[in-house]
């Protein structure tokens, strides 16, 4: 494969476990801030940590915290970044693979991108 | 213990996970999944949503090193992706309706496998085989710079259908237990399509974050990831696969593999007891 191949997925890789890392820190300190009773209160951490807690976990969920400027949305908006990275790149191998006009691969990968699309609508049905 | 407190005390055990795990090549999921259950006393389920977060996370971060130094087979692992999407769902989708006590069971075997599978050590093929039309027909052929041999090395991946399905499975329990089952993935390569070892293990770590992105999708939308616990997991095991991933090779690597088996017997033998127990 061609040099810019690797560099265009390197950058992507790179880019995106930077930025997430970056939301994940700044949700965790706007939480705290905004909730000094996690400095001392013990049951606090019950809530957060049971099975019934409730975050977001819509894509419009998360959204519409961010704006609110809510520290947990803004933690889950860096998660979902996190998530979508891996995607980014099976969608970039896409435009790679069609540019190099590799059927089989065009195929293949278009194939990968679909199941992981599916992955978010199977988790609805799932409940 | 405070929220604060928590979060802090996650991230440190998350940390010494993600170094511990790349010194060995495993992912820090094997060690966070049980330190969160035992030791925070987590939920299964909430552990296992955190813990596929930052498998995710440390392929993403690894996978950009073997990428550029052109270990990474993409042919491969594209076309071994199909098997292990499809099994990351299927693994995910069943987390979700089997009993947690099956899920402390089936992790405490994974990692006594895992354990074992690094006490037998690595056998190598050396026979000569015949490509089929799968292999052919999806060009798989290809070549590394090995830098201890200082040479350019030819080689052509076989059995591609076996594979495949072997990546379902690997799938699957990726998918199930919010691991990245680096620990299955390498000897499917490895034995199985007689790939060279170097490349088994960097086409591995590329696979591991789009598999793990497909069961992360599942457990995002069933409301599996508390962000509370998958922040500090995220964000400690990748500063600690970072620094392990620097300090490669400076360790006798024989003392840290026996200390890792110890603790993985260790760890599989509580986890098998709290599945059988309660």
């Amino acid at each position: 494969m061609k040099d810019w191949v690797h560099v265009a997925i390197v950058a992507l890789l790179r880019t995106g476990v930077a930025l997430s890392i970056v939301l994940i820190v700044a949700g965790v300190v706007i939480s705290v801030v905004h909730h000094p009773e996690y400095f001392s209160s013990r049951p606090a951490l019950g809530e957060l940590t049971s099975p019934k807690a409730h975050f977001p976990n819509t894509l419009s969920g998360v959204i519409a915290g961010v704006r609110h400027g809510s520290g947990q949305a803004i933690i889950m908006a860096g998660l979902l970044v996190l998530i979508a990275t891996p995607v980014g790149r099976v969608a970039l191998s896409v435009v790679i693979f069609t540019i190099a006009r590799d059927r089989l691969y065009i195929a293949i990968t278009s194939t990968v991108l679909v199941i992981l699309l599916i992955s978010f609508a199977v988790g609805l049905v799932g409940t | 213990m405070t929220p604060l407190l928590f979060v802090v005390a996650v991230a440190a055990i998350s940390l010494l996970a993600g170094f511990l795990g790349s010194l060995l090549g495993l992912g820090g999921g094997l060690i966070i999944v049980p330190a969160l259950t035992l030791l925070f006393h987590v939920d299964i389920r909430l552990a296992i949503g955190a813990s596929i977060v930052s498998v995710i996370a440390t392929s993403s971060g690894a996978a950009a090193a073997y990428v550029r130094d052109r270990l990474a087979n993409m042919r491969v692992a594209m076309f071994l992706e199909l098997g292990t999407t499809l099994g990351a769902i299927t693994g995910a989708f069943l987390a979700g309706i089997i009993h947690p006590r099956f899920l402390f069971i089936l992790f405490g075997l994974v990692i006594g496998y895992s354990a074992f599978a690094m006490i037998r050590g690595r056998r190598t093929a050396e026979k000569e085989v015949v490509v089929g039309p799968w292999a052919r027909v999806l060009q798989l052929r290809s070549s590394y710079f090995d830098d201890a041999a200082g040479a350019e090395i030819m080689y052509q991946p076989v059995r591609a259908r076996i594979g495949l399905a072997l990546m379902y499975a690997a799938g699957t329990v990726s998918g199930l237990l919010g691991i990245g089952s680096g620990a299955l993935k390498v000897p499917a390569m490895d034995l199985a399509m007689e790939l060279p070892i170097k490349v088994s293990t960097a086409t591995s770590n590329f696979m591991i974050g789009v598999t793990a992105a497909a069961s992360a999708g599942v457990y995002f939308s069933r409301g599996q990831i508390d962000p509370f616990i998958a922040a500090p997991v995220a964000v400690g095991v990748l500063a600690g696969a970072f620094a392990g991933s620097h300090t490669l090779g400076r360790i006798g690597s024989r003392s840290v593999r026996v200390i890792f088996i110890v603790v993985l017997t260790v760890i599989a033998a509580q986890m098998l007891l709290k599945g059988v127990i309660g």
